[in-house]
């Protein structure tokens, strides 16, 4: 795509695909042509912002901190693609900083413009509030959450599956002893987990629940309750299981988890004792039968010994007992 | 001690360790002395070996008991560390007192203070090291289930103790006797700690992946809110309880 035409650029724009050839032309009419050089900063998280771009040519590089403050990159986009979608809408805010990988030619729509842009198609600004919604939780769940290292079309994918729920202070998410039928990812505030009346732990945002009764067949083991208003998202069981199945470092990461917070719940598989897997689990079956004749050499050993010296044995005995052993 | 807590990819918090042997000293010893004095036992034979090992072990591991209240303390790891705190703590105390004991000899007092110094390490530092290993393990598995295994653990340990206080042989040949024990201590602290260590990468690979990489260059070290430990540079998720790390900062 390398042409300027803002009618020929809208036309290939995937996100526009569905509008009529008159829709395309008067909304071309409201685009204006940009460029920037490359490396540099198109949009910075935190400054106040006008204008939503279409590329046309280039590439950027969408990034943000996450929760440790490392900048993560959200999302490299190229012709065709679009970025700043925010501006036109409530906020003014950026929520992330945009940079350009190659010289870029775009073209961009002023805030000021919208009203205008609403009349050329009508329900654009709908259809550009549900994309940034889903832009927005697919960002959380690349900078705050355990699927910030699924491919990236994975995470598009859960973003369109998660759904939301706002949970008010006092209202219980979960309840221990209850069917588990969700799993839940916390996007703010803060919520409480409880088993009995004992507080287990504080969950914030980037934090998780839910997962413990879906992957072990359970039912749940604590509450969750909000201690403040609080945005979570959700997925179902299936789709949960579906994801986890299908990511080993997903399931690896979820298992662990498991473990930290299942610890001491019933049902779990009784070993018998075994020291000598006790001190030195990693030995072999072979090798372990052999540590296990030689302990049994060594208590016999001792017992003798023991023998020995209650009845007053000196040490040329000793060496007997303990060549023999050996 | 300090072999085993740089050896640990987490870290531990000094104070606690500190704390650790000083409740091994402060309680253990006085508690193992006041049994043993009362019960009249000196190692040398056997019988008395094996009683003094009986009352020891479980009194070093007074000073780890506290960890049992910490969940994020999960590691085998970790109950190496803090039970090695332990016994070393138990072993210094204790040859202070065999030294003050012996304070009109000079000759004896500095043999002595020269030979525990040199043995402590292959004893009850070890000794009570596999022990709360084994005991922080199984916490992690389940408390009741993971008794037999403890037993187990502390059974071995006792036997090693009991051959360690008996004195078969005679000078210089105890010497050898007390070499043998040791490191036969040490080649099953050594094991327990392999096992240890592979289990913790697993664990923290699992939470962690990003602690395969290299540290960021400009990463800043992060104290869980949840636990309130210190992680790794570079890692989303505490290691220890699984919360999300964030900055003070980060919305």
């Amino acid at each position: 795509m390398t042409t300027t035409d803002p009618l020929q650029v809208l036309r290939r724009v995937t996100f526009f695909d569905s509008l009529s050839a008159d829709e395309h032309r008067k909304l071309s009419a409201l685009l204006q042509p940009v460029t920037f050089k490359a490396g540099e900063t198109i949009v910075k998280e935190g400054d106040s912002g006008d204008k939503w771009y279409v590329l046309t040519e280039g590439m950027v590089v969408v990034e943000r901190a996450d929760l440790i403050g490392q900048n993560v990159n959200l999302a490299v986009l190229g012709p065709g693609e679009s970025f700043g979608e925010s501006a036109l809408l409530d906020e003014q805010t950026r929520r992330a900083t945009v940079r350009s990988l190659a010289p870029i030619h775009g073209l961009a729509l002023d805030r000021a413009d919208i009203a205008r842009a609403e009349e050329a198609v009508p329900g654009i600004s709908a259809r550009l509030r549900r994309r940034l919604d889903l832009l927005t939780l697919d960002k959380t769940l690349k900078r705050a959450s355990p699927f910030a290292r699924l491919p990236d079309d994975t995470v598009w994918s859960l973003a369109r599956q998660l759904e939301t729920l706002n949970a008010q202070q006092g209202d219980v998410i979960v309840r221990e002893g209850e069917e588990a039928d969700c799993f839940y990812l916390v996007r703010s505030g803060r919520l409480e987990v409880r088993r009995g009346a004992k507080r287990l732990a504080v969950l914030l945002g980037g934090d998780s629940f839910g997962e413990v009764a879906i992957l072990t067949g359970g039912r749940r083991n604590a509450t969750v309750q909000a201690l403040e208003d609080s945005e979570l998202l959700f997925l179902s069981k299936s789709d949960f299981e579906a994801t986890v199945n299908a990511h080993t470092g997903l399931a690896d990461y979820f298992r662990e988890l498991v473990g930290i917070r299942y610890r001491g719940a019933p049902g779990q598989h009784l070993l018998l004792p075994d020291p000598i897997a006790t001190v030195m689990p990693t030995l072999g079956s072979r090798r372990r039968q052999r540590y296990w004749r030689t302990l049994l050499v060594g208590v016999l050993v001792f017992a003798l010994l023991t023998g020995l010296a209650q009845l007053g044995a000196g040490p040329a005995a000793v060496y007997a007992v303990l060549a023999i052993g050996s | 001690m300090q072999y085993l807590a740089e050896s640990n990819i987490l870290s531990e918090r000094p104070r606690e360790l500190a704390l650790t042997a000083v409740l091994a000293a402060g309680v253990g010893l006085p508690l193992a002395i006041g049994v043993q004095q009362h019960a009249g036992l000196l190692p040398g034979s056997l019988l008395p070996a094996v009683l003094i090992a009986l009352i020891e072990e479980p009194a070093k591991l007074l000073g780890v008991l506290w960890i049992l209240s910490q969940p994020s303390l999960r590691f085998r790891m970790d109950g190496l560390i803090y039970g090695a705190a332990a016994g070393m703590g138990f072993a210094a105390f204790e040859t202070a007192l065999y030294g003050l004991a012996r304070v009109d000899f000079v000759a004896a007092l500095l043999g002595t203070l020269w030979l525990r110094a040199v043995l402590s390490p292959f004893s009850h530092g070890t000794w009570t090291a596999i022990v709360s290993a084994t005991i922080v393990r199984q916490r992690a598995a389940g408390q009741v289930h993971g008794i037999p295994r403890v037993l187990a653990a502390f059974g071995c340990v006792v036997v090693l103790h009991s051959l360690w206080n008996w004195r078969p042989l005679d000078f210089p040949l105890s010497l050898a006797w007390l070499l043998l024990v040791g490191v036969a201590s040490v080649i099953l602290l050594r094991t327990v700690m392999h096992q240890a260590s592979l289990e913790e990468t697993s664990s923290v690979l699992a939470l962690a992946p990003e602690f395969r990489n290299p540290p960021p260059a400009h990463g800043e070290t992060l104290k869980c809110v949840g636990c309130g430990r210190v992680a790794p540079v570079g890692v989303h998720y505490c290691p220890r309880c699984g919360l999300a790390l964030r900055r003070p900062s980060a919305q």
